[in-house]
């Protein structure tokens, strides 16, 4: 068996594991649909009392809100499962059995979790987004969609770095997962306009965790709303850099693995 | 009593050991809420008033909220339905103790170690960044009050959802629904003012607004003696609404709960 056919089993695997409990799936598909709606409804209740908030009116904090949740479905769809599976499995010494299989073992961590439960809620956002352009007539650039979609995978794969890079410590440290879930809740705050942070913070919030620029970067550049295209570099950069340095930690901290079995 | 006692004393030492992932859990709860501060921080800009808040107003009720919500959310207690579905239940009812008794223990010494960590973070970010943000509040005594009858409601109904477990399998959706609905009814996202009326007098009618919003209302002096001393009123009838279904659940459950090999 080659090994595209290889991987494609595996992803084929994960699904049809996750698609064994449907009413779990299906259950859990509403509450994120659920939690789309109570950003929106925020969003709406706020903009019912005042009219703008740093230059963004209602309808760009809803487009941004909807950009951000679509990253955080694609992340949690594709790639937040094998992140998790990871520090489990270094975490009960059984990470040796993914090292002994014939595959980059990074790979397939990465890809033999697929959750198909969050890529059912996606559908909120992007109807959302639908209904802005359509009912309430926000632009859009139609020539840079295909660029805002390389932004929004930037996004995807920045939130799988830091994922990844702090679930690779587990291999030093016992227990991570609390460091892990920092890291989650500071990129679930990607649906803030970048525009209310200054000074440090906003320096922060752009080089050192781009939290600001993860979903504030492809919705400038989709709509044309705060475009800066250094913001959009930057994300750039850092995604390739990010990316890198992930994968150079992790084949310095595997050779470095040692389990209670081996 | 001296078994309760013992038992908060362990569980204050057991959560002393681990100090970092302490501090990281809280940072988890922290990242949010500083987020939404600088988010009302740019709201604020050209305005004194928001839905009857001022700036400071409104900055006293999310760090209220903050040093509160981990104590006064109603949610699962996942020791309690690990205890049920693994049989370990077994054991502790065999035990010269109640088993509710022994979790209010453990939910007062947790919930007092939060509190600690919590006022160790928030007191210097308030004397140094927000100096004018709490004044002398007369009502300190009905605050505190409120707060000792929300955790009361807080638990019990957070028990009364846990003891669920008797007779499903897995309650992690509930867990999840209940972490996305709670922070908006119980007024952590946004101050009762701001919803509509027909949603506010909805969300009267339910505890959750009585666990959080109302105690952070009080200790920020923002009710009337009459509000006060009819919030104090519901809450009593909380308790004792939360008492009735916690012995009728616990009851029933405990005919159902078979265990074997314990």
């Amino acid at each position: 068996m080659s090994m595209s056919r290889t991987h494609m089993q595996l992803i084929r695997m994960a699904i049809a594991s996750r698609l064994e409990h449907r009413e779990n799936i299906f259950f859990q598909g509403v509450l994120q649909i659920l939690n789309f709606a109570f950003l929106i409804l925020f969003i709406e209740i706020v903009f019912s009392r005042i009219s703008t908030i740093s230059g963004w009116n209602k309808e760009q904090m809803q487009f941004l809100g909807s950009i951000a949740q679509i990253i955080s479905i694609l992340y949690s769809t594709f790639l937040a499962g094998g992140v998790s599976y990871l520090q489990e499995e270094v975490r009960k010494g059984t990470f040796d059995f993914i090292l002994l299989k014939p595959l980059d073992s990074q790979l397939f961590v990465s890809i033999s979790r697929f959750n198909l439960v969050p890529l059912m809620s996606i559908t909120g956002p992007l109807l959302w987004i639908l209904y802005l352009i359509v009912q309430k007539e926000v632009p859009i650039i139609p020539e840079r969609i295909p660029f805002a979609l390389l932004l929004i995978l930037c996004g995807v794969l920045i939130r799988y770095s830091f994922g990844l890079g702090i679930a690779i410590l587990s291999f030093v440290f016992t227990k991570v997962s609390a460091l892990q879930s920092l890291q989650t809740s500071l990129f679930n705050q990607s649906h803030y306009p970048s525009s209310i942070f200054s000074g440090w913070i906003k320096i922060f919030l752009v080089y050192v965790v781009p939290v600001a620029l993860l979903a504030n970067a492809p919705t400038a550049s989709l709509t044309g709303w705060f475009y800066s295209f250094q913001d959009a570099v930057i994300l750039l950069l850092y995604t390739t850099i990010a990316v890198i340095s992930c994968r150079y930690l992790y084949c310095m901290l595997v050779a470095k693995y040692t389990s209670a079995s081996s | 009593m001296k078994a309760e006692i013992t038992t908060f004393k362990n569980v204050l030492k057991e959560t002393a050991i681990y100090r970092t992932n302490t501090i990281a859990s809280f940072l988890v709860v922290v990242l949010p809420m500083l987020f939404l501060l600088l988010f009302w921080n740019a709201a604020f800009q050209g305005r004194t008033y928001i839905a009857g808040f001022t700036r400071p107003q409104l900055f006293a009720y999310y760090l209220m909220i903050l040093v509160l919500q981990d104590i006064l959310m109603i949610k699962i207690n996942y020791e309690v339905s690990s205890d049920i579905r693994s049989g370990q239940l077994s054991a502790y009812l065999l035990r010269p103790f109640h088993y509710i008794r022994h979790c209010f223990s453990v939910f007062s010494a947790v919930s007092f170690n939060y509190l600690l960590y919590t006022l160790l973070v928030i007191i210097p970010i308030v004397v140094i960044i927000f100096p004018s943000v709490f004044s002398y509040n007369p009502q300190l005594f009905h605050g505190l009050l409120s707060v000792a009858l929300g955790a009361v409601i807080a638990f019990l109904l957070g028990m009364s959802l846990s003891c669920i477990s008797f007779w499903m399998e897995d309650i992690s959706s509930i867990s999840i629904g209940l972490g996305l609905i709670v922070p908006v009814v119980s007024g952590a996202f946004l101050p009762l003012s701001f919803f509509p009326n027909w949603l506010r007098s909805t969300m009267e009618l339910l505890p959750f607004w009585y666990t959080l919003a109302f105690p952070a209302e009080v200790l920020c002096n923002r009710l009337s003696t009459t509000q006060i001393s009819h919030g104090l009123l519901i809450q009593v009838i909380w308790v004792v609404i939360g008492c009735i279904v916690l012995h009728l659940i616990w009851s029933r459950g405990k005919r159902v709960y078979t265990s074997y090999g314990a």
